[in-house]
């Protein structure tokens, strides 16, 4: 897939958002509003085969999709149920009416007493927990099974339920099981690492989009304010500060992309769930690019728009307050820093992570 | 705005391109070739060495065939000079000559020019230096004042060249020097470029040490140089255009980022090897080898652009000034994080003698081929602010 049909995806989602609401920014339109547009316009599940109710794309569909709902800050978890979607499918069980999501933070345990399986614990800072239908997480090694990972489908009408929100207000709950059946369970041996993967790589992705549109409004802002007789922009200053906004985006961009190639493009008759140790590094190192870009993106933009900029009427706030709640999804920068050092060495050392070749019975 | 690059898609051929380069690499440094280092491109002087790359048919690859080269692609080009870059190994005896001049030959140069002066280069037999920069004269090349004027047989040369790399081995020097005088209303007009044989009566080059003691740089002074006709490389007045025709390929190479990744790979297995190893250490790795890994998808897909014929000067402005930084960063992050690592030349310790080597070349990583601030300042035209 090139360029052009990124751009060709991007140009049918704003199309979307031009036929609403006033303004850009965050939307007006409920999220079954959203949910119900994107649709009836083939982008709800995008990537998930036709059989199964999505558009029969591949991940580069979803990365394009993902990456201008980051832009136009919409409020719709259509990322986190792809790929709640996605491993509901893998297990081989119907997908519910309404979304799913996923949890990444939790300290779920299982028990199997003879063939009942029965799970534990706690889901933390869950995408739209509470309006999901089912959530997805994955046990590491439960211990039945040791070595590989356990995909757990819960239902979240089993949980109790504590609501919370990041920065930008959107949902992000606790969920408690207390001795719940699971709607499916799988077994695998790399599940943990591909939801992992898959959900560090489509943030980047989102927080791409979010950041474009920082850059965009700064462009816009310092080159029509005027400030002792000219714009801003004639201040070398700020032409360098918007020049490192910009490396930042671009870094990702190149970043996203790679990242997105290298998880496996996936047709629609291949849903495994995948061999997650060879995209993990790469989404690693991608996400951290995204934290560090959304840190730098989310305070230049703010510094260049001056007092404005910080308001609750201007809309810039929509974009910074997503790039800094993003951050702190999944994985934070450190850990994700961390881990990415921690695998080098099994994939060969640093430059046969960079490159993904190694020499002498490695290989691709 | 954002800038359109396509992810170079993984490639066999280019693999097994890069995997022999690796292993002969591998194999010279355990015979005791070469010592791996930092920069290793500006400070690696070793003509025995080049000459057996060559061999190989490792430089002067984009060169055409019936020219002494061996007619290959940019992307190929590319992996192995990564490769060589991420070993340290010592590249700096052909590496203007197969990088900068060869292009420019196949651009704007005569038969005969080629055919003198390519063969030669593809074969690391013919050094070069460049004479661009002056006293003062540095980011605005526009202010150069090294003359040539017009005789019946050619042309005289006067004036003098700061900062040529190695021109202290070059065998001849690409100078840009002024044939008209400015014009205050086009800056940039009136300038050409001249391939000035070495050594030449006239000529003297006197040393410039590095803060490192290092001889790398030299003052190259012109008294009145007797060049013949031959000498003009491309068209009268046209050097400006002609010295920024290869921006783009210039500021993006891996050798934009890849200047301190020998001491970054030590630093790794120094860290990783300890008996604990340090969580803020590795984390700050991990952060570094992430930025590699972005900054080298984008010199790719600028090296995969060019290929294709296109002109991504500000992808390429953004690659240099983010690959410098993060070059310098390298260092900062090894001075500050790691705990009883001196940095020291003189060190049998490969962890303290790289990070020492990177340490005292590392201001010029951000200023040499554009400094950062000019880059910026192209990257910000480019976005429409200037």
């Amino acid at each position: 897939m090139t360029a052009q049909e990124d751009q060709e995806i991007g140009a049918v989602v704003d199309d979307i958002f031009a036929s609403t609401a006033s303004g850009r920014g965050e939307r007006e339109l409920a999220e079954n509003q959203w949910l119900k547009l994107l649709a009836e316009a083939g982008l709800w599940r995008v990537a998930l085969p036709e059989e199964h109710g999505g558009s029969g794309g591949v991940d580069r569909h979803l990365a394009a999709v993902v990456r201008r709902l980051g832009y136009h800050a919409v409020r719709v978890p259509l990322l986190e149920d792809h790929l709640g979607a996605e491993a509901v499918v893998a297990c081989g069980i119907p997908l519910p009416a309404g979304h799913t999501t996923y949890a990444l933070r939790h300290n779920l345990q299982i028990t199997r007493t003879g063939d009942r399986v029965t799970v534990s614990g706690f889901c933390r800072q869950v995408p739209w927990g509470r309006t999901a239908s089912f959530v997805v997480a994955v046990v590491a090694d439960d211990g039945g099974e040791h070595g590989l990972d356990t995909l757990v489908v819960l239902l979240v009408d089993g949980a109790q339920v504590a609501t919370g929100e990041n920065l930008a207000g959107e949902p992000r709950d606790r969920l408690t099981f207390d001795a719940v059946e699971p709607v499916a369970v799988a077994v695998d041996a790399s599940a943990l690492d591909t939801l992992r993967a898959r959900a560090l790589t489509f943030r980047s992705v989102q927080m791409l989009g979010a950041a474009e549109r920082a850059l965009e409004l700064t462009v816009d802002h310092v080159t029509s304010r005027m400030q002792f007789g000219s714009a801003l922009s004639r201040r070398q200053t700020v032409q360098h500060a918007a020049a490192e906004m910009l490396g930042a985006v671009t870094a990702v961009s190149a970043a996203t992309a790679a990242a997105v190639a290298s998880l496996a493009e996936r047709s629609a008759d291949d849903r495994g769930l995948g061999r997650g140790e060879e995209m993990l590094p790469a989404a690693l190192a991608t996400r951290v690019e995204a934290d560090r870009m959304a840190s730098l993106v989310s305070r230049l933009s703010h510094q260049l728009h001056g007092a404005i900029g910080f308001t609750q009427e201007h809309v810039l706030h929509h974009s910074t307050l997503r790039l800094n709640s993003w951050r702190q999804d999944e994985m934070g920068e450190e850990a994700c820093a961390l881990a990415l050092a921690r695998s080098v060495t099994a994939l060969g050392g640093p430059w046969e992570t960079l490159t993904g070749v190694r020499s002498a019975g490695g290989g691709r | 705005m954002t800038l359109t690059l396509e992810t170079v898609a993984p490639d066999a051929t280019l693999d097994a391109l890069r995997l022999e380069v690796r292993d002969f690499l591998a194999q010279a440094q355990a015979a005791g070739r070469f010592r791996s280092d930092c920069d290793s491109w500006l400070a690696g002087f070793d003509p025995a060495f080049s000459a057996e790359l060559a061999a190989r048919g490792w430089v002067g690859m984009a060169i055409p065939e019936e020219y002494g080269g061996r007619g290959r692609g940019t992307l190929e080009r590319y992996v192995v000079i990564e490769e060589l870059l991420q070993a340290g190994a010592p590249i700096a005896a052909h590496w203007i000559a197969d990088r900068q001049i060869a292009p420019a030959l196949l651009r704007f140069g005569t038969e005969k020019q080629k055919q003198t002066y390519l063969p030669r280069i593809a074969s690391a037999t013919a050094f070069f230096g460049l004479g661009m920069s002056e006293p003062d004269a540095g980011s605005d090349l526009a202010a150069i004042r090294t003359k040539a004027t017009r005789t019946d047989d050619g042309w005289r040369l006067s004036g003098s060249k700061l900062w040529t790399s190695g021109g202290h081995h070059a065998h001849a020097m690409v100078v840009l020097a002024r044939t008209e005088p400015v014009d205050p209303a086009a800056r940039h007009g009136g300038m050409s470029q001249f391939i000035v044989e070495l050594p030449s009566p006239g000529i003297t080059i006197n040393p410039i040490l590095l803060m490192s003691g290092e001889h790398h740089f030299n003052e190259v002074v012109f008294d009145d140089v007797r060049l013949s006709e031959d000498a003009l490389l491309g068209t009268i007045g046209e050097g400006w255009t002609q010295v920024t025709a290869e921006l783009a390929y210039e500021r993006s190479g891996p050798e934009r980022l890849l200047s301190t990744f020998p001491l970054l790979a030590a630093m790794f297995r120094a860290v990783e090897s300890a008996p604990e190893p340090s969580e803020v250490e590795l984390a700050t790795i991990g952060t570094l080898l992430s930025r590699t890994r972005s900054l080298r998808q984008i010199s790719m897909s600028i090296a995969q652009a060019l290929q294709q014929g296109q002109a991504p000067d500000v992808a390429a402005a953004v690659a240099k000034d983010l690959g410098t930084r993060l070059e310098q960063d390298v260092v900062d992050l090894g001075i500050r994080v790691l705990e009883g690592v001196l940095a020291d030349e003189g060190s049998a310790d490969e962890l303290e003698y790289l990070l020492a080597r990177a340490a005292l070349h590392s201001p010029g990583f951000t200023l040499r081929g554009g400094t950062n601030e000019i880059l910026r300042g192209v990257v910000a035209r480019g976005m429409g602010l200037r």
